[in-house]
């Protein structure tokens, strides 16, 4: 029916949010806690540390949504995920350098828990030669299925700059980490074997 | 994986690589690769709902300082715009109150209406109006124990007044005087008589918004006013001196254009309107004044029906004028022709003694979230250019006001049961359900899915008009008699709980001043009769049913 078309806006939302109407939040949240929760789960690997972390991220977004003055609400929000991340991992004064689960060098241990690890391991060679937002790529393009434009959105960029840098991406992994992948695959293998 | 999504990966990775393209197989086993390493989430819905929970229970965002900066930002500008404007009336006083007055002396008034202070929105928190069934009270001047009913919408001057429909020429206007002093709300919707149920048919309602914003307008500052007239107090005027006045302030400016079918403008500062009219005297037609009693020769000045241009020809006149004087319409939606009169001309079964409006009216609605608004009775409402048919052109225009709004956020009524059965009892029209005939002459008026649109009402509180945009349901009317339905097209009704309350309220008021007098009194009225359509409708005399005051309008 007719008043469907009128759902109020993400902007709408935010505004109402931003004047203090707790439901307008919760319904943002509703909207974006699984974006968020799948997108932190694959920088970290781990329930327990996605649950602190998404809780952390939402509580922020709440308390501080007065300060968002941006065009788009995602990207605001995904950017407080990631900072949120790195703030995770960075408490471990070891840890400077580590954005994620795929910057640590010992974490052999949780891949091998998950249901494909041996694909998991071969994406970690790949993923550990990456920079964190050229993984936030992959993981936004290939595991949470988003297409470029929305990429863009939430990584704050244009939709050419996210199309160059999977260009770049895909450069990278033209060499070593392609061919690893490649050589590793029983399906290529087969390919490989019927070509030659 | 699907195929589509591999295909699409491949063609967005050949736009860039296209050399790709010959290693497509191993691409195909890449990407797969890819999409099957994708890590089991493990996702608990627990968590989901007690997160949710604690952001509930947080207590509210806390206000940052924008707001308050805003005001200051808003008096600077402001204060800067009236002396602009003082400035720019300087000028103009001394073109039309100076020695070398020329005729086409340059000079302009448009920065009372700076562009730039006309599309602002400030949103407020949730509630910031109060309660809006409670704005309907009038404090001051409304005496205790009288309930007025019909006054909604004629209570300002500035305030334009809704659509007439026929069935509202039929109104009937009754005080009821109460000896118990029954603070009861003091303005209740017109109740039509009719001889029709309103059904709905329309599609099921699923209305799941659970608040929206409430718009309203905001006037200017008093201080434009008061800045104009401080500077015209020291020209000397030669009737009067103005600086032996006190606490002086400009209401409005008039111009007039000088010359035949000449305009007057209209600056209310105090409500911030423009408003243009036909200097009376310069549209006269002195053929038709001469007529006398010879009727041939008034009905020679009647406006036929094939007079009338077509609707794209009126709009094109209407636009026209607005590009002339560059009237800014920016926060106006498509025009429409205001058609009203058509209907009832149809239904007329003497056709060629109807009387047809020598003006058409095409409205530019005003555009709240994008969407046209409504009026209480579902038309279009905002920007009104008039047309004169005998000149075919424009005669008047009103609406053109600042885009200055309030908005906070109020709770939205989704139950679709409560909303379709006041919708069936005419909704802000209701009928109170009052009969005009028997149960079984009454005919069926079906309404269709309803949309979702701001309308525009009008409340009085404080010796002040507030115009507000509220969130509301347009039922149209699907299916209509063939034996002439003079009610409205539509039937609105607010989506904001208390308004829907209040409706419920007035109806419950109501049905106790006309069917259970003995109940009226135990609260508090004393009745000598119970009022019935019957009585109206049976010609019985004033004093028969006093103390109800009676005002055929």
């Amino acid at each position: 029916m007719a008043i469907e078309n009128t759902v109020q806006t993400e902007d709408k939302l935010v505004k109402l949010a931003q004047v203090g109407d707790r439901h307008a939040f919760a319904k943002l949240y509703d909207f974006y806690l699984r974006k968020i929760y799948d997108f932190v789960f694959f920088k970290t690997m781990q329930k327990e540390q996605t649950e602190d972390i998404v809780s952390q991220v939402f509580l922020k977004a709440w308390k501080n949504i007065n300060s968002y003055k941006q065009n788009s609400f995602s990207a605001w929000l995904y950017k407080i995920a990631r900072n949120a991340v790195i703030d995770f991992y960075r408490q471990d004064k070891n840890n400077k350098n580590i954005d994620d689960f795929w910057d640590l060098a010992s974490n052999d241990d949780l891949l091998s828990q998950a249901n494909n690890s041996l694909q998991l391991q071969k994406i970690k060679n790949l993923m550990v030669d990456l920079k964190s937002e050229e993984r936030d790529i992959i993981i936004m393009r290939f595991w949470l299925d988003l297409p470029f434009k929305e990429i863009a959105q939430r990584l704050s960029k244009n939709e050419g700059a996210i199309k160059m840098s999977l260009k770049r991406i895909l450069e990278k992994i033209k060499g070593e980490a392609l061919l690893l992948l490649i050589i590793t695959s029983p399906q290529i293998e087969n390919i490989w074997k019927k070509m030659n | 994986m699907e195929k589509d999504e591999l295909e699409n990966i491949l063609s967005e990775l050949y736009r860039f690589y296209p050399e790709l393209k010959q290693k497509e197989r191993e691409l195909i086993v890449l990407i797969k690769e890819m999409k099957s390493s994708r890590p089991d989430i493990k996702f608990d819905e627990d968590f989901a709902l007690n997160l949710r929970q604690r952001l509930l229970s947080q207590a509210p965002v806390e206000k940052n300082n924008k707001f308050n900066f805003n005001i200051m930002n808003k008096k600077i500008f402001i204060a800067a715009g009236s002396l602009v404007v003082a400035c720019l009336l300087f000028i103009a006083a001394i073109n039309i109150f100076g020695p070398n007055q020329t005729e086409d002396a340059p000079w302009q008034i448009a920065p009372l209406f700076d562009k730039k202070e006309e599309s602002k929105i400030s949103y407020l928190p949730s509630g910031s109006f109060g309660d809006l069934s409670d704005l309907s009270m009038t404090s001051s001047d409304a005496p205790k124990g009288e309930v007025a009913i019909n006054e909604v919408s004629r209570d300002s001057l500035q305030a334009p007044a809704p659509e007439q429909t026929e069935a509202d020429y039929s109104s009937v206007t009754a005080v009821v005087g109460m000896g118990g002093g029954m603070d009861v709300d003091t303005r209740m919707i017109l109740p039509i008589f009719n001889n029709f149920d309103y059904v709905y048919t329309g599609n099921e309602l699923n209305l799941e918004q659970e608040n929206a914003l409430v718009y309203k307008r905001l006037k200017n500052e008093e201080n434009l006013g008061k800045d104009l007239a401080r500077t015209l107090n020291s020209f000397n005027f030669p009737q009067v001196s103005l600086n032996t006045f006190s606490n002086l302030k400009v209401n409005s400016i008039s111009f007039v254009e000088d010359k035949e079918q000449g305009l007057m403008i209209n600056f209310e500062l105090k409500e911030g309107g423009i408003y243009i009219y036909e200097d009376w005297e310069k549209w006269r037609i002195a053929e038709r004044e001469a007529c006398g009693n010879d009727q041939a020769c008034w009905d020679r000045f009647k406006i036929k029906i094939e007079d009338v241009p077509a609707d794209s020809e009126l709009i094109s006149i209407a636009n026209n004028f607005l590009s002339e004087h560059k009237i800014d319409i920016a926060k106006y939606g498509e025009p429409q022709v205001d058609n009203q009169w058509r209907r009832y001309y149809e239904y007329s079964e003497d056709k060629a003694n109807y009387y047809i409006p020598e003006q058409a009216t095409v409205i530019y609605p005003t555009l709240i979230e994008d969407e046209p608004a409504r009026d209480q009775s579902g038309n279009y409402t905002g920007l009104r250019v008039g047309i004169n048919l005998f000149h075919n052109k424009v005669s008047s225009l009103n609406g053109l006001i600042p885009y200055n709004y309030e908005a906070s956020a109020y709770d939205l009524e989704t139950s679709s049961e409560r909303i379709i059965a006041l919708a069936e009892k005419g909704g802000w029209n209701r009928s109170f359900g009052f009969y005009g005939s028997e149960a079984q002459d009454r005919e069926i008026v079906e309404l269709g899915t309803p949309e979702f649109s701001y309308v525009q009402m009008w409340r009085y509180k404080d010796n002040e008009n507030i115009e507000l945009f509220v969130p509301a349901l347009i039922f149209p009317v699907t299916k209509r008699p063939e034996t002439g339905y003079y009610g409205n097209n539509f039937v609105v009704l607010p989506l904001v709980k208390e308004l829907i309350s209040d409706i419920e309220k007035q109806e419950q008021d109501f049905n106790i001043l006309r069917t259970e007098p003995q109940a009226a009194i135990d609260t508090g009225l004393i009745l000598e009769k119970t009022i019935t359509i019957d009585d109206i409708s049976q010609g019985q005399s004033e004093e028969a049913i006093a103390p109800i005051e009676m005002i055929i309008e």
